[in-house]
Parts: structure tokens; sequence; C-alpha cells
């Protein structure tokens, strides 16, 4: 069986796994990395938002074997030690605005949101209504004005 | 109530109306011959993101029975029924069966119902954002 390796979350890991299987099932069956969420694998829910080399995408609609030795994931397990801290500033502002009903999509939700925040901020502005409205990550018990919110309030705590 | 926690009822209000909002206007399934058409969250089509309205105020009633009458998950048959009303008013007609796009043409390709079940997109590198 192929070997594949990546670093996740800051370590370097290896897997033994066949090439077609897609990024989301290795993190969460054979690396027991279960915050990315499994929600439609279709790349459509987004619940399993992670970042690789710093940006969001979906590993549910990724093959193993796209990925590099060199590329950098990180789940939400990992958010935090990127900005240095216990919690990253976007956890820390969904916690304020309590914004979790069930709670399945929101790690998914808050990786979108940090890309989306980096992204706007990279661009030297600020995150706009039209940037929320792209979010795609589904919420099915309807929090999306507080996502909304959080988002604001955590990306006013990010440092460019 | 602190200031808090009545904000985040007020907040937790906004989700039922969201919820009220999809039920109303375009989150429907369509079950035939013993299986939904609709294949993910792009199908049925529930309140995403950009459907949020963008002012919204929610005005929690004092009680007047001493029981829980509307709050939480009861909130969303009350949502559903002041959006279906708004609806109604807005076009001059009431709906009577929801959600109102239900008998109209899909608006999605469905996904086969029969094995062998297609396999989860590849292309997740070109959609990196």
């Amino acid at each position: 069986m192929p070997t594949h390796t990546f670093i996740l979350n800051g370590k370097q890991v290896r897997v033994d796994v066949e090439d077609d299987v897609r990024l989301l099932w290795v993190l969460r069956d054979v690396l027991g990395v279960t915050g990315p969420k499994y929600g439609c694998g279709l790349d459509v829910c987004k619940a399993c938002t992670c970042h690789i080399n710093g940006k969001a995408f979906n590993p549910c609609s990724v093959p193993v074997s796209d990925i590099k030795p060199s590329d950098e994931i990180t789940t939400i397990e990992g958010l935090p030690a990127s900005a240095g801290k216990e919690l990253h500033p976007m956890q820390e502002a969904w916690l304020e605005m309590d914004v979790a009903q069930c709670g399945y999509c929101q790690p998914g939700q808050i990786m979108a949101a940090v890309a989306l925040v980096r992204e706007a901020q990279a661009a030297g502005r600020e995150i706009s209504d039209a940037d929320l409205d792209g979010i795609r990550n589904v919420c099915r018990c309807g929090t999306y004005p507080r996502i909304r919110q959080a988002i604001q309030q955590g990306a006013a705590q990010m440092s460019p | 109530m602190a200031d808090g926690a009545a904000r985040n009822v007020g907040l937790g209000h906004l989700a039922q109306l969201v919820d009220g909002l999809g039920q109303v206007l375009s989150y429907g399934l369509h079950l035939e011959k013993g299986a939904y058409l609709e294949g993910s969250w792009d199908n049925a089509f529930y309140t995403r993101q950009w459907n949020v309205p963008p002012e919204l105020d929610v005005i929690v009633m004092p009680t007047t029975t001493g029981v829980p009458g509307g709050a939480g998950e009861f909130g969303v048959g009350t949502s559903m029924a002041a959006v279906a009303c708004a609806y109604g008013r807005a076009n001059g007609k009431m709906p009577t069966s929801f959600p109102i796009n239900h008998d109209g043409p899909l608006g999605f390709e469905p996904l086969p119902t029969v094995p062998p079940i297609p396999q989860s997109p590849t292309d997740g590198l070109d959609h990196v954002h």
C-alpha cells in the first residue's frame, strides 16, 4: 500500500493508505483527527473545511495522493497553535457570541472564517457583507446571524 | 436577566427566523420512487449565509401564562407563519403549500439513485480559497 506524508498541525505524519482515499477519511479514520466533520462528501456543505498552506479547502474532495510532503494541513485542532495561543481569536469570538447551537458545522465555520479574514487582511481591507455572503458553509440550526457577528468580532482581534 | 443573556435570547430567535425563511421559501425534499431527489445541500435549498436578512429585530414578548410558549424551537412555527404572511402580503396571494417553490421546476440536476453511488470529487485543490 502506498505511503503518503504531509505536515499535519505542525508535525510530519506518514500514512499507509490507497492513493484515491479522500483526505478527510485519512484525517478522521487513519489519524484520528475528528475536528473536520463529514457532512456531504461532495464539497458542498463545507463541514470539513480545513487549511492547506493557510488557505481554506475541503479534504472530502482531495485524494490523499494529491497532498505533497511539504503541504501544511491545519485542522481546527491545530488552529490555536497557528496563533500561538490557547485559543485562536476567532474561537474566542465564537465563545463570546455563544454561536454554536448543535455545533456540528462549527469547526468548518471557524476554519472558513479565519481563511476569509486572512484573505481580506492580505488585500488590505475589512471584512464586508459581500465577503460574509460568500460563505457556503451550511448551518442547519440557522446560526448564520451569530456567525456573521462573531466573524466581525474575531477579525478585529486578528493581527494582519 | 444579564445583558449578554438577553442578547443571546434575541440572537437565538434570529436562528429560528432563519429556519422559518427556508421552510417557507425554498427548503423542501422531493420523494420519488422511494428516494429523495435532493442529493446535497446545494439541492435542498435550506437558508444559506447569503439569504440572511441584513436587518432584523426580535422582540421577546412578556409571558402571560407562566408556561413556556414560544422560545427555542417553538419559535420556528411562529417565524414560518410570519414569513408566509409577509410573502402573502407582498404578492397579494396567500400561499397554501410550502415551500412555495416545491411544485415548480427542480432547481438542480438530481444525482443518480442507483448504485454505484458516485465517488467524492477529486478537484478539491482547484477550489482552495
